[in-house]
């Protein structure tokens, strides 16, 4: 499947840094992601990917460069406003309320979509919607027969399910995934892969992925990242065969490895 | 009859798989929270005509500074912001309750409104500085406000400096032209507007924005990443937190028909701070509970230990916070869930 490049950019950084002081975690990147795009940023540890994931979300703001979405810049939007804007997202390490259950989870989500997350009550014709879309998201993620259990009951798999619906919450145009795969199981890793391949193609997805079978059977297009700067980019064959991101990964990565 | 043969659950159980009805303690078991909370009721609705005047006097306190324990603890409990500096809050209130009667009418309820008004102000400028940055700026920042509106108090003429501000007495509509006597109607009073206070929480903490306080205490990044302001979040709880501690204080000083620098010390924001962790911070019903048992604590205690009642409140402090940190509340909940799990009731 060839990449939609003729789509109309949905993400672009242009110029993008995050300096700490002297140290520059992610030093002038600038990318495109198209719409309906899965693009896959990969690099060794301390490569700046989890920082320029935390920029494009907001969490972080930019020292350089400019974040643009759906030809809209929200360089200096919050996290929630960014959120608002269509830009969904999961943690690397799964960020759940684990006392509630997994559709208390899903409804906090629900609910701030529909304009009720503030609200002193659910108004009963709203009541329908809201069951509605918490039972829709949770179906769509294979979670189910799950929906009534607590999240602390939750394998870690099924965590990572469940933060993928509370994500898709919403309908967002852009899904961040920030390593969704690690710690999971191989059989696990590969029903996460099927996930991702079945969401629709209105949707644009950037991850950030260590187990390189994902990438290459998830994503169009691959932008390598080493000590912050953007290595190469392109589709996933010519990374895979790229002498300049093997040496990366596998030669003289010892510079990259104190730079976490 | 139904009773003595339901009396023996096990049997009946694995005699016949068809069961009919519960088992004799289990209905009593589901009839215990109505009652007790019908008890609760009767015995706070018939206080003025069994309880001493001063007895019933510190009853209207505890009520009073269970309203403001329940609007800490929605702070501290609910949405995860502690605040060293509530009496400032209570000062505002008190104060421009009180100046409010003296200056221009002595209808309590106006009073109340205009409290909750400047308390929700002065909750969000305190807010507005803070909240952007780490929690703890917040508790610092209530610390230093409270100490402000302490100085002003002493050093302002307006405010009666040092000797503090005497109030006429205030009109309550309705019940003060009952000609019942003033401990009485100001008993009334407190009741019915703190009901309205625990009433107002209760419909809050279970709401989505109840959820929402909940979510930001937790976990306030994924918050943000569905969403959620979580400044705008939390700013409103500490906006609806400071009008329910004003409108406490504007009930203090209607009742006393005096106040003075000294209930705003630190003193009176760590008490609050206390009533909230004894009775248990996440439980509204705790804070009210633990208020009352405090107010009642020291009326007993610094009538022979004066200012050394201090020394219980803090072994009582050190006490609650090593073995029951979830307060008064968590111990019900795990006593409820004893009964509810096994043995005859």
């Amino acid at each position: 499947m060839t990449p939609p490049e003729t789509a109309a950019p949905l993400l672009q950084l242009q110029g993008v840094g995050k300096s700490y002081g002297g140290f520059h975690a992610v030093d002038d990147v600038s990318l495109t992601v198209h719409a309906g795009e899965r693009h896959a940023v990969i690099g060794p540890n301390g490569a700046g990917k989890t920082t320029l994931f935390n920029l494009v979300a907001g969490t972080l703001r930019v020292t350089s460069g400019r974040v643009v979405l759906n030809g809209r810049d929200v360089t200096r939007a919050g996290e929630h406003s960014r959120a608002r804007a269509g830009v969904g997202r999961t943690f690397q390490h799964s960020s759940l309320f684990t006392t509630q259950t997994c559709a208390e989870n899903v409804a906090l989500a629900v609910r701030r979509c529909i304009g009720l997350g503030t609200s002193l009550r659910v108004p009963t014709k709203a009541r329908g919607e809201l069951a509605r879309q918490v039972a829709d998201l949770i179906e769509r993620v294979g979670l189910t027969d799950r929906a009534g259990d607590l999240v602390g009951d939750l394998s870690h798999g099924e965590r990572r399910q469940l933060e993928v619906a509370m994500a898709l919450a919403g309908d967002p145009a852009l899904l961040l995934f920030d390593e969704p795969t690690a710690g999971m199981s191989p059989s696990e890793s590969g029903q996460f892969t099927r996930l991702v391949q079945a969401l629709p193609r209105t949707l644009t997805v950037l991850l950030i992925e260590h187990d390189l079978d994902v990438v290459f059977s998830v994503a169009d297009r691959v932008s390598v990242l080493a000590t912050g700067r953007l290595l190469e980019q392109g589709p996933p064959e010519q990374i895979r065969n790229s002498p300049q991101v093997e040496a990366v990964y596998l030669g003289t990565g010892h510079d990259e490895v104190f730079i976490a | 009859m139904t009773g003595t043969v339901s009396t023996t659950p096990a049997a009946s159980v694995a005699g016949s798989p068809a069961v009919t009805l519960p088992p004799a303690h289990s209905r009593l078991r589901a009839a215990l929270p109505p009652l007790a909370f019908g008890l609760v009721v009767l015995i706070i609705g018939t206080a003025p005509y069994w309880l001493d005047a001063y007895s019933l006097d510190v009853l209207t306190l505890g009520l009073t500074y269970g309203l403001m324990a329940m609007a800490l603890a929605l702070l501290i409990g609910f949405t995860g912001l502690p605040s060293l500096g509530h009496s400032a809050f209570l000062g505002l209130g008190a104060y421009s309750a009180g100046l409010l009667a003296v200056h221009t009418t002595d209808n309590a309820l106006v009073g109340l409104v205009l409290a909750a008004v400047v308390g929700a102000a002065a909750a969000a400028v305190v807010g507005a500085l803070s909240l952007r940055t780490h929690g703890v700026f917040f508790l610092m920042l209530t610390l230093a406000f409270a100490e402000i509106i302490r100085q002003i108090a002493i050093k302002s003429s307006f405010t009666g400096g040092d000797n503090g501000l005497s109030v006429p007495a205030p009109h309550i509509p309705l019940l003060s032209s009952t000609g019942l006597p003033q401990v009485v109607t100001v008993y009334w009073y407190v009741l019915a507007v703190v009901a309205v206070g625990y009433v107002v929480l209760s419909v809050v903490v279970r709401s989505p924005f109840g959820k929402a306080l909940v979510g930001v205490r937790d976990n306030p990044h994924r918050m943000a990443a569905i969403g959620y302001s979580v400044v705008t979040v939390r700013l409103r709880a500490v906006m609806l937190s400071g009008a329910l501690t004003a409108v406490g204080g504007a009930l203090l000083v209607q009742k006393d028909t005096l106040v003075a620098p000294t209930a705003l010390t630190p003193d009176a924001s760590v008490l609050l701070l206390v009533m909230v962790l004894v009775g248990g911070a996440r439980s509204l019903t705790g804070a009210l509970v633990g208020a009352v048992g405090m107010v009642f604590l020291r009326s007993f205690t610094s009538s022979w230990l004066g200012e050394a009642w201090l020394l219980v409140e803090g072994v009582l402090f050190v006490s609650v916070v090593y073995f029951m940190p979830s307060g008064l509340a968590g111990l019900a909940a795990t006593v409820r869930s004893r009964i509810r799990r096994g043995g005859p009731a």
